[in-house]
């Protein structure tokens, strides 16, 4: 008989620990912990929060749950879409460059392939071509060049919210090495009183510099998204040859100790991508 | 989605707009020139009493034309020639007095002849060029390091030759060299 009441007794016990994560206790503030501003209580050496319901009793929250208010200001609870370890890749191609391409005399072709670690993390890699032909406003100068280039980096996404946009801060690390031209078929020698045309051709230039960048990213429809972001370069090497520095370098721009960039992607993702959770009123 | 592609437009629209602005950034010289000034034996810079024409061998190019008083003077040199070659023209003098003397043993004047002599002497500069530029709106030009300054004087009148000895000073030739080459001249 006794050791039939003592198997009762140890049932019921593991039974009521069993059930503590869904109803954590009865009389919520029964041990004295306040609720937070969104209403959610933590319970002393309890790590997970919980939250009082219609009902009065207190329920636990999930991870992937909070508690908010809507629109008519009634206290619903949010459930979101568990983030993925590895959420996919994206493969971007610039709008700007072609754009540039056609409008200018310089152009900074890209394309980049970029993956989602929990939709926070986003290493990249982008790949271009840099193009420039260009004469001088005054003179019979030309200057040209095309060759590749490469960066390397990875994009942090600011935005908590599981929206479909993405507020991007990252940072790059790009290199090229090139060959450029230039031309000055009017060149005069003053000393024999004669032109002199002036052709340089294959000189050797080795740049590479940092990227900060900012941007944003939207859904535009199912897996197409369309982004833009600025970048502030600054360069870190820059060989060039003697006889006279570059004009424009592959994918940095105008040459200078820094310069300013930007690009607007249209990206297609591949792999999972968040969707946007409508709020559930999981109160009881 | 809306505003982010509002906001993506007008932040493509005022960059648009600051790279249009871009600054040619080209040197204030316009040309590299090579500095010869005229020094006397006792190493101070002097000017030149008689006229001087300076010109480039072998071409129309005259450099200074007669010109007084001068104590220096700037040449842009040949782009694309080893040596370069400066003809120094200068004019001497030379006063002859016939006298006659009489029986009483007193001298008289009875001509003055003057003789003007067209000296030439020479300046060979020794030099290696290279072209230099910086963008394509700003002019090219070409830099020199020169190897060697020499100097030699009209084998017709040897003993009345101008340049002594040429001392080559600041062998860059760049945007903004100066004295570079120092010609002694006879006294």
């Amino acid at each position: 008989m006794t050791r039939r009441i003592y198997t009762i007794v140890l049932t019921i016990m593991c039974l009521a620990a069993l059930s503590l994560p869904m109803q954590a206790q009865d009389n919520g503030n029964a041990n004295g912990a306040a609720p937070a501003a969104d209403g959610t209580i933590t319970l002393p050496g309890y790590n997970k929060k919980t939250y009082r319901g219609a009902d009065g009793r207190l329920y636990v929250l999930e991870e992937n749950q909070k508690v908010k208010r809507n629109k008519k200001g009634k206290q619903v609870v949010v459930e979101e879409e568990p983030r993925p370890t590895f959420g996919g890749v994206a493969a971007s191609v610039d709008l700007v460059g072609f754009v540039m391409k056609a409008a200018g005399s310089w152009a900074n072709m890209e394309v980049a392939a970029r993956f989602n670690f929990k939709e926070k993390f986003f290493p990249l890699v982008e790949l271009g071509i840099g193009s420039c032909d260009r004469d001088g406003k005054t003179n019979e100068n030309n200057f040209s060049v095309t060759a590749p280039y490469y960066r390397i980096g990875m994009d942090y996404n600011i935005n908590k919210k599981q929206n479909g946009n993405r507020f991007f801060a990252g940072a790059r690390y790009a290199f090229t090495s090139f060959n450029y031209d230039f031309s000055n078929p009017g060149q005069y020698d003053y000393f024999y009183m004669k032109s002199v045309p002036l052709y340089l051709e294959g000189m050797h230039g080795h740049y590479q510099w940092l990227e900060l960048v900012l941007g944003f990213e939207t859904k535009l429809w199912s897996f197409i998204r369309l982004g833009a972001n600025f970048r502030f370069k600054f360069r870190t090497v820059g060989d060039y040859d003697d006889l006279g520095e570059p004009w424009y370098v592959p994918g940095f721009g105008i040459n200078g100790t820094s310069a300013y960039g930007a690009t607007m992607n249209l990206a297609f993702d591949f792999g999972k991508t968040m969707k946007k959770q409508p709020p559930r009123n999981l109160y009881r | 989605m809306k505003k982010v592609l509002t906001l993506m437009l007008t932040a493509l629209t005022v960059l648009g707009l600051t790279e249009s602005c871009d600054d040619a950034g080209c040197t204030l010289y316009n040309s590299t020139n090579c500095q010869i000034t005229f020094y006397n034996g006792s190493g101070n810079v002097t000017a030149l009493e008689e006229y001087l024409t300076v010109s480039a061998a072998g071409t129309k190019n005259v450099i200074l034309n007669k010109g007084q008083g001068i104590s220096t003077f700037f040449i842009q040199l040949s782009y694309t020639n080893e040596v370069d070659t400066l003809l120094f023209e200068h004019w001497t003098t030379t006063t002859t007095v016939h006298t006659e003397t009489d029986n009483e043993g007193n001298e008289t004047t009875t001509e003055v002849e003057e003789e003007t002599d067209h000296v030439v002497d020479t300046l060979f500069i020794r030099k290696k060029s290279f072209p230099h530029f910086e963008s394509p709106d700003c002019g090219t030009a070409y830099f020199h390091d020169i190897k060697e300054a020499d100097c030699e004087n009209d084998i017709r009148y040897l003993d009345k030759g101008l340049l002594d000895i040429a001392y080559l000073n600041h062998p860059q030739v760049y945007y903004n060299s100066s004295d570079n080459i120092r010609l002694y001249i006879n006294q």
